[in-house]
């Protein structure tokens, strides 16, 4: 057998061989000085390597591990006895409710949960109408304007005082009827949204 | 309540001395392993805290039928990794050759010089392999830390790493011969 290559010699040491493999690197092993040094040598740094002092660890340990898990946990229980104390106060203001209106819990979490919904549903509609009126009153104001200024300096001087007034009160009336107008149309489309 | 099994059940129905005991039990091992893996002794301590920690949240998910050794050394072993990353120090892949694989490991015994086991006491050897050690690529040293320092079979090594275990079998052999050979360049 010619000499042991480093896996080998490696598996030897480990005691990885099956018995054939082994007793042959044994019978190698008397005749060659060569490889039982080398085998000497690494069986000799690997029990060293094996006894290495523990690094040592401060006293104490387990105790400051177990008082951070604690301090990590602390935040989390807190928030949990909030959430605790706010269910409890609902589950208790429900209670409260239902003695007084004499009806029963389930009826009530639907009338509150149905009102919210209508509530959810009239805020919607409102917001999206008052960007619609912004729209509407973009496009229409700078025509309504124009439109003034142009008329403005067309009306003579000399036009008598009483016929000014009686424009300016005609002027203001429509105004008032296209406002008025606006707010119709705003609470018709709101009665489509109520229930029967 | 002595099977690690016990104290993870005890811990995860809320018993704290149950995980205490479970940290006693582990923490010399994680320490002796994160020390030589990170070079420092307070960022060891915090690493190894972290350690149990971690696993004190993961417990839940943690599955028994694997070793709860195995379980908190690749715990350990990614807090590492990250460390690694974190400060830039190249962390080779176990699959990829090292420099010094392949022709340059052969057999070496000067003639007429005795072996490093003979020429020195074993507190000295010690000391010296500590040194080499901490020159080793990372990848290496972590095997081989394993191996020798903390006693994990070839087995769980490999499940750790999720590597094959003849391949962790050469890597270590490797880390063997190259803290050989750093002894010999000392000498």
């Amino acid at each position: 057998m010619s000499c042991l290559s480093l896996d080998r010699l490696y598996r030897y040491l480990d005691g990885d061989l099956v018995p054939e493999e082994a007793a042959e690197v044994e019978a190698h092993l008397a005749a060659c000085a060569r490889c039982r040094g080398a085998v000497e040598e690494r069986r000799a740094l690997s029990r060293a390597a094996s006894s290495l002092p523990d690094l040592e660890l401060p006293a104490g340990f387990s105790e400051a591990v177990l008082a951070r898990i604690v301090r990590a946990e602390a935040p989390r229980k807190s928030w949990l006895a909030i959430l605790g104390i706010g269910l409890g106060a609902l589950g208790a203001s429900l209670g409260t409710l239902v003695l007084a209106s004499g009806q029963s819990a389930t009826g009530l979490l639907l009338r509150f949960g149905r009102g919210s919904l209508q509530s959810l549903q009239d805020v919607v509609l409102l917001v999206l109408k008052f960007f619609k009126l912004i729209l509407l009153a973009g496009k229409i104001l700078p025509d309504l304007a124009g439109t003034a200024l142009r008329g403005l300096s067309r009306v003579p001087g000399s036009l008598p005082a009483e016929l000014l007034a009686f424009a300016a009160v005609i002027a203001l009336l429509a105004m008032s009827s296209l406002l008025f107008g606006f707010r119709r149309r705003l609470f018709v489309q709101d009665d489509i949204g109520e229930d029967p | 309540m002595n099977d690690d099994q016990e104290l993870v059940a005890a811990t995860l129905k809320g018993n704290r001395t149950a995980f205490e005991m479970i940290i006693r039990r582990y923490q010399q091992p994680l320490f002796n392993y994160i020390g030589r893996m990170v070079g420092e002794r307070e960022l060891a301590l915090d690493f190894t805290q972290d350690v149990f920690l971690r696993a004190y949240a993961c417990l839940p998910s943690y599955r028994p039928q694997f070793k709860l050794s195995t379980w908190l050394f690749k715990i350990a072993s990614n807090l590492v990794i990250d460390f690694w990353r974190k400060k830039k120090i190249p962390t080779m892949s176990l699959d990829q050759p090292f420099e010094d694989d392949g022709e340059s490991y052969c057999l070496q015994v000067p003639d007429g010089e005795l072996p490093v086991g003979r020429k020195y006491e074993l507190a000295e050897i010690r000391a010296k392999i500590d040194r080499a050690l901490a020159r080793l690529p990372a990848a290496l040293r972590e095997l081989f830390v394993w191996r020798h320092i903390n006693g994990l079979s070839y087995e769980e090594m490999a499940e750790i790493k999720g590597l094959p275990v003849g391949t962790v079998k050469n890597k270590v052999f490797q880390a063997k011969e190259m803290i050989r050979r750093r002894l010999e360049e000392e000498i």
